[in-house]
């Protein structure tokens, strides 16, 4: 109703005599939020000041950035010119991290869920009202179960400190569902193979060659990664991609290997009986480095060129012209292990077979070749050691081991595992869950279960910088300051290019900002639910800047000295070309690399790489594959305004000869729809292209965010993960393949069959 | 208008900020409301004043558990509509989430919003508050009116307040499911709509 009167009648006039409190005193007693301040002149936008010590996170490369900060607000991001990883340089994603900090639909304020878990009603809460729920609750959980009846999972540098109290607390399993689902079997399988593990230190700056199976740089854009690439191809060396789709860096190969999906290991097998067969391996390095060289010899005899060259559909000259180009160029060759390599749940032995032709080429610490990086070291914080009550040890309730199942699992209990188990509730219940920065709604596969095991759990307790699809299922859910305002993860590195001076640098994390709202960092939060629960003397450090100095006293450092050099502290460094002749070892138990592991016939499992065959596609359908956009960093980056408006959503590729045969065209709108029936929520759009095979449909990783408060990334794109209604799980590792669904297209709600 | 008023127009504005903070029986309680409700009714608001005084314990003092459902109620609806939310808040509480091309907090407006405090011898008083949130930019046009800069009053409000507060306005009438923000942003408007126009 319009009112009557103007303001000025109304002053004239009111008296608020039904008021039952003097206006005057009522508006007395609130505290302001205003007070004097100093004049400033006009101008003082001018006052623009850089800020050292920030270290990218947007995604988890870690660039060393500087901050411009105007009058407590971060204006501009950049390379921090000190360092020698990215430079000056930062990519899409380093630059849009201003956005994410300012993004209006970040988490500000402790939260309760009034609501159910899956359709949450928020309700702000104080931090005391929020810790004292999480401590309360986690506390009955662990009297009524045991500290078994929690379990964890957590991502990123923030959730360090979380999961050392929650091992403190007894909690037995933990796991890193990013981790397990994209690099974590890769790891491990360098770990065995090598005895250690490599990650992406591979010289393509200095390589003669490089082969690159499950890696797409380029859209996987790591800054020094693709520089150590651009300048490989830059100085002159050749490119192979194997790859069912014209990917960007097959774009920059000399052969492209149209490979058939799921037969990457036939591939690589056929490439090393070859160069085996053919005497053009490096006898040398084999005789000196490998271990079980003639065992492997006879097992992989049987996948000949012939043979790989119909399991793989590329011509038997396509491998031959492979293994020539690797044989003529190594040992200067670049064997790139990949990343996000959880494909068929048979991919220990594909990343396994990586490091075996690497070793056959002679290709470690080489130019071009992998490479052991010697870092600079730091410490850990601890939380003290404990005796629980009743002889509990947790070792005896981690499901991996009482089931006595994936021996070369990554660290912690594989997340299927977990999931199963909060489900069931056998062998005990898990009614706990805590997760810390980590969205397994998004992770891993069989979304439906995941929802089953959160609405089974007695409380769920999220900490997150962004109202992720898993924070819907909170009960409480704490907002933690994000990577630009708060200390935690100290990055160790090395200059980018092997061969040039060989230096180390050490760049702690420091808040270029203040956190806004209520936004805390990990240790004010668990150790005031560490107090709550009655460990305030174990408490070891009472803040993450007290975290971060206690890590950097063992490299004889402190944060006031890196403060002092710019936010990196830079020293001479290792040349890794000259670690295996220094060591005359590679630290397995052989003391060479494992062709031949005994340890996996050991467990029951080849002791060479295998190829296993994966079931196909059914009829009417065509494998879905999944890789990245060069903007995003899967889903974390989708809600960055800026970087949605370069890439909104994940186009659909699909063959143009199929495209024209189903009667669709470029720029469709289309949705999937899998072997189950799955359709996916929401739509995009088709790419038809010639740079693709027929048998399989590809989408990046991560769109098509499902919690609607998220309101810029909310329903772009397809969320490939929900497409995943089934998967393998690892023997070796326990981790879940995600390429093992089948999907075909809708367009205006019609299914349309995949042609044969 | 001369700054002898019958009603302050420093405590009216220092009243619709408080109003806009996170409910909080600290503040939320018989004093405030009987102002408010005082206010709408004197305003011309008879229908919003009669809804709100219906919702008030006849004695809040007494009924406190009545007065902890109405503040409950309001807490989950403020942070709906202003924190966060499914579907996202519909009307976070800050300028330049309207006034940026892509609504971004503490952006360039909410730079130029400080700044004008500073140079009217103000500023925020703890770092964590975000200058060009509702409540702030109430109670700096309460600290104006108070000492009697009308004028200023009037430039804040045509360069700063109303170019976003309308939008705001409209949405929160359009989405509240509470009659209390309805009301408020009403009463707002009241007061800082016509010194304007």
């Amino acid at each position: 109703m319009a009112p009557r009167m103007s303001r000025r009648r109304f002053l004239q006039t009111a008296s608020l005599a039904a008021a039952s409190v003097p206006l005057s005193k009522v508006v007395a007693s609130a505290q302001p939020t205003l007070a004097p301040g100093t004049f400033a002149a006009p101008g003082s936008f001018k006052d623009t000041k850089t800020v050292t010590g920030g270290v990218c996170e947007m995604c988890f490369w870690r660039c060393q950035l500087v901050g411009k900060v105007r009058n407590g607000r971060l204006v501009k991001l950049e390379g921090n010119p000190k360092s020698i990883d990215n430079g000056k340089a930062l990519c899409a994603r380093g630059n849009a991290g201003i956005k994410l900090v300012y993004d209006p639909d970040r988490l500000k304020y402790p939260m309760k869920n009034v609501g159910e878990r899956g359709k949450p009603v928020w309700k702000r809460i104080s931090w005391d009202e929020a810790l004292d729920e999480c401590a309360s609750r986690l506390d009955g959980i662990v009297k009524k179960y045991g500290p078994q009846g929690l379990a964890v999972w957590y991502h990123g540098a923030s959730a360090h400190y979380p999961t050392a109290f929650f091992k403190f607390l007894g909690v037995p399993n933990m796991c890193e569902p990013a981790f397990y689902q994209c690099r974590g079997q890769t790891a491990i399988a360098m770990l065995h193979t090598l005895g250690f593990v490599p990650n992406e230190d591979v010289d393509m700056a200095n390589a003669k060659a490089m082969l690159l199976i499950g890696t797409h740089i380029g859209e996987n854009v790591h800054l020094s990664h693709v520089r150590n690439f651009i300048t490989g191809i830059e100085r002159g060396a050749r490119v192979i991609v194997v790859d069912p789709r014209f990917s960007s860096a097959a774009a920059k190969a000399h052969v492209w290997v149209k490979i058939k999906p799921a037969t990457d290991t036939a591939f690589l097998l056929a490439v090393m009986n070859h160069l085996i067969a053919s005497g053009r391996y490096n006898k040398k390095f084999v005789e000196k480095w490998c271990n079980g060289f003639e065992k492997f010899k006879t097992a992989i005899g049987g996948m000949t060129v012939a043979k790989a060259a119909k399991i793989c559909d590329v011509p038997e000259s396509q491998i031959v012209e492979v293994a020539d180009i690797l044989a003529a160029n190594a040992p200067n060759v670049a064997i790139h292990p990949g990343r996000h390599a959880t494909w068929y749940g048979n991919d220990f032995q594909r990343i396994r077979a990586h490091a075996c032709l690497a070793a056959l080429l002679g290709a470690y610490e080489v130019p071009g070749g992998i490479q052991k990086i010697e870092r600079m070291s730091t410490g850990h914080v601890h939380w003290p050691e404990r005796e629980f009550k009743d002889d509990y040890d947790p070792e005896d309730y981690a499901l991996a081991e009482m089931e006595e199942k994936y021996p070369f699992r990554p660290p912690g209990t594989p997340t299927d595992m977990i999931r199963e188990t909060m489900i069931s509730g056998k062998p005990y219940p898990i009614k706990g869950m805590i997760v810390w920065g980590a969205n397994p709604i998004k992770t891993f596969p069989c979304q439906e279960e995941t929802e089953k095991a959160l609405k089974n759990m007695d409380f769920v307790m999220v900490t997150d910088v962004s109202p992720t699809d898993i924070t819907m299922w909170a009960d409480i859910l704490l907002p933690e300051a994000c990577y630009l305002e708060r200390y935690d993860h100290i990055e160790k590195g090395t200059q980018w290019d092997c061969a040039d001076k060989p230096q180390q640098f050490i760049a702690p994390r420091m808040p270029l900002i203040e956190p806004m709202f209520e936004r805390k960092d990990s240790v004010w939060i668990i150790n005031g639910i560490a107090r709550r629960m009655g460990f305030e003397k174990d408490i070891p450090v009472k803040t993450q800047e007290e975290y971060v100095d206690h890590c950097l006293k063992e490299a004889g450092l402190s944060l006031e000295k890196i403060r002092q050099q710019d936010g990196i502290y830079i020293r001479k460094g290792v040349c890794s070309y000259c670690h295996a002749q220094k060591q005359h070892s590679f630290p397995t138990s052989s003391g060479k690399i494992e062709l031949y592991l005994d340890d996996l016939k050991d467990e029951g499992f080849s002791p060479v790489p295998v190829y296993t065959r994966v079931p196909e596609p059914p009829r009417g359908y065509a494998r879905m594959i999944y890789g990245r956009s060069p903007v995003h960093s899967f889903n974390r980056t989708q809600n960055n305004a800026w970087l949605n408006h370069e890439i909104p959503e994940n186009p659909v590729w699909i063959n143009d000869e199929l495209a024209a045969r189903m009667g669709l065209k470029d720029g469709d709108r289309v949705a999937l729809e899998n072997q189950d029936g799955k359709r996916s929520v929401s739509t995009s759009v088709l790419k038809v292209t010639p740079g693709i095979r027929k048998d399989v449909i590809f989408l990046a990783h991560g769109f098509g965010t499902f919690n609607s408060a998220m309101t810029v990334g909310y329903g772009k794109g397809i969320d490939d993960q929900s497409m995943n209604t089934r998967t393998v799980i690892e023997p070796e590792t326990g981790c879940c393949g995600m390429r093992v669904n089948f999907v075909r297209i809708v367009k205006d709600g019609r299914p349309i069959d995949i042609p044969a | 208008m001369n700054s002898d008023s019958g009603v302050s127009l420093g405590h009216i504005y220092r009243l619709l900020a408080i109003g806009m903070r996170y409910p909080d029986s600290a503040w939320l309680n018989e004093g405030f409301m009987s102002n408010l409700v005082a206010l709408l009714g004197e305003a011309g608001f008879g229908t919003e004043s009669a809804g709100l005084s219906s919702l008030m314990p006849p004695d809040m003092e007494s009924g406190q558990s009545l007065a902890d459902k109405v503040i409950n109620a309001l807490q989950v609806e403020f942070t709906r509509l202003f924190i966060n939310a499914p579907a996202g808040c519909p009307a976070p509480p800050f300028g330049s989430v309207y006034l940026e091309s892509c609504g971004s907090l503490q952006a360039v407006t909410t730079e130029k919003v400080r700044l004008y405090y500073r140079s009217h011898g103000f500023d925020i008083a703890d770092s964590s508050i975000i200058p060009d949130e509702i409540s702030v930019e109430l109670e700096f046009l309460g600290l104006l009116v108070s000492k009697g800069e009308f004028d200023k009053e009037g430039h804040f409000l045509k360069e700063f307040f109303r170019p976003w507060f309308v939008t705001f306005r409209d949405i929160v009438l359009k989405e509240a499911r509470h009659p209390y923000y309805p009301a408020l942003v009403r009463l707002i408007d009241f007061f800082t709509s016509q010194e304007v126009e």
